[in-house]
């Protein structure tokens, strides 16, 4: 799974958002390292909805502008659910190795 | 006013993506942008610029390759590979028997040519790649037929500076080999041609070229014979056909043109879909004869009566390289926007039916 993918689940595991929504928490979810551009956001939503790992929630008109809400579906939790825990053990794994080495500080990030 | 010169020019980048991605998210993405875009900004960023023209053109690629898997596609695939497999066929079995019979047209002494190894494995290898996608080995028959392009490379390739002629001659010959093996290399359930075919369409199919070589060995055995002793005698001749009097030389071509006619029966009787696909992945074939037939005849008689081979120049090479991928290429587009139109029609009938014009 790759990083935009991984972060635009994440920011519709806890609620649905639309598109614009994912954009912002993504960019927070990231610490403003990733800014998603349109055509790769819908590019991403387009194949995770054919994939059955997110669906449309609902439908807002807002200014005269659609909104189109998507939640994350139970394929989809379950998917980000087992990419979450390798990317830990990967971390954890690297983490562990740099301690042993003596080029982390005991308790320090990852 | 600035708002809406913003829009038009998002909208003119959101054009790079297909209609099924823009009717689904175009307005959504145009939300997106703009709620994303800075006060008072007129352009889209080089970097938005870039990301929509590039998912665009991927989300292009990825429907044109769900296009050309859709079962209409594979269908006509399996029935061209077949069809092109039984052509050539029929070209081994004329090319065979030329060799092993005298040609009367000759001056004497009658010689027989006489077949090698190679002109039996020829029409061995087009048998069983025949028989292999009859039975519904699809992968058999498709690694027989790139063997026959394979054997191409390396039997005839080679002729290249020597004998051009020869190697421009074979050049369609060669395209159907490859016609061949592409199509039966799309995957595509067993047997499918048998059933998109059915018993009658493939018998014709199977005659049809057979009918045709073999017009073309009785018109070469019925022929004038070269004859010195005789005086004068009349030999009425159209294209490579030859015969004593008008009446047999336009029995044979009305033979051979029936033989293509109950071909073209046999495929244009087929469903729309399937038949258009068919015509796309043949045409190459007639695209390159006509091309080496207008283009160059010319060098064609002068290679073969100089005393030496002329070389073709580049350009010469890049259209026969050019002119099948670009015809089949062509052709695809061609459906597809066909079909599309053909889309948009039944849409607008449908919701006239649901809510008939005043």
């Amino acid at each position: 799974m790759r990083e935009p993918t991984f972060l635009i689940l994440t920011a519709l595991a806890e609620t649905p958002q639309h598109g614009y929504g994912v954009v912002e928490d993504v960019l927070r979810i990231s610490d403003g390292r990733v800014r998603l551009r349109a055509g790769t956001l819908y590019a991403v939503l387009d194949r995770l909805r054919v994939d059955g790992l997110i669906e449309v929630d609902r439908e807002e008109v807002v200014q005269s502008r659609l909104r189109r809400y998507y939640r994350l579906t139970a394929l989809g939790a379950r998917r980000l659910a087992e990419e979450a825990a390798r990317l830990r053990a990967n971390a954890d794994a690297a983490g562990a190795r740099l301690r042993r080495r003596g080029l982390l500080p005991e308790g320090g990030a990852a | 006013m600035t708002h809406r010169d913003l829009e038009t020019r998002y909208r003119r980048l959101l054009a790079v993506h297909p209609w099924e991605h823009r009717r689904v998210y175009e307005e959504e993405m145009l939300a997106v942008l703009l709620a994303g875009a800075r006060p008072g900004q007129r352009r889209p960023s080089p970097a938005e610029a870039v990301d929509l023209v590039a998912a665009g053109l991927r989300a292009r690629l990825r429907i044109t390759a769900r296009g050309l898997t859709d079962p209409a596609w594979s269908d006509a695939s399996a029935v061209t590979g077949l069809v092109t497999g039984l052509m050539l066929l029929a070209l081994a079995g004329h090319a065979l028997v030329t060799q092993l019979t005298v040609d009367r047209r000759l001056p004497p002494p009658a010689v027989v040519a006489g077949a090698d190894a190679v002109d039996w494995l020829r029409l061995l290898g087009w048998a069983g790649v025949c028989a292999a996608a009859l039975l519904g080995w699809r992968r058999v028959a498709a690694t027989l037929a790139a063997t026959g392009v394979l054997a191409w490379a390396v039997l005839v390739a080679p002729q290249v500076t020597d004998n051009p002629g020869h190697v421009v001659d074979t050049l369609p010959q060669l395209l159907l080999a490859v016609v061949t093996a592409g199509a039966l290399a799309v995957p595509a359930p067993r047997r499918r041609a048998l059933e998109v075919l059915g018993a009658r369409r493939l018998v014709v199919l199977a005659i049809a070229p057979l009918t045709m070589a073999a017009v073309l060995l009785l018109n070469r055995h019925t022929s004038p014979a070269f004859d010195n002793n005789t005086g004068p005698v009349t030999v009425h001749v159209l294209y490579g056909l030859e015969a004593r009097t008008e009446v047999v030389l336009w029995l044979h071509v009305a033979a051979l043109a029936g033989a293509a006619l109950a071909l073209l029966l046999a495929l244009g009787t087929l469903t729309p879909p399937v038949r258009r696909r068919v015509v796309v992945l043949l045409m190459p074939v007639p695209a390159l004869m006509v091309i080496i037939d207008t283009t160059l005849s010319g060098w064609m008689t002068s290679t073969l009566h100089m005393g030496h081979a002329i070389p073709l120049v580049p350009a010469q090479w890049a259209l026969l390289v050019l002119v099948p991928p670009v015809t089949f290429l062509a052709g695809v587009l061609i459906v597809r926007r066909r079909e599309e139109t053909l889309r948009v029609l039944r849409l607008g009938r449908a919701a006239d039916r649901e809510r008939p014009a005043d």
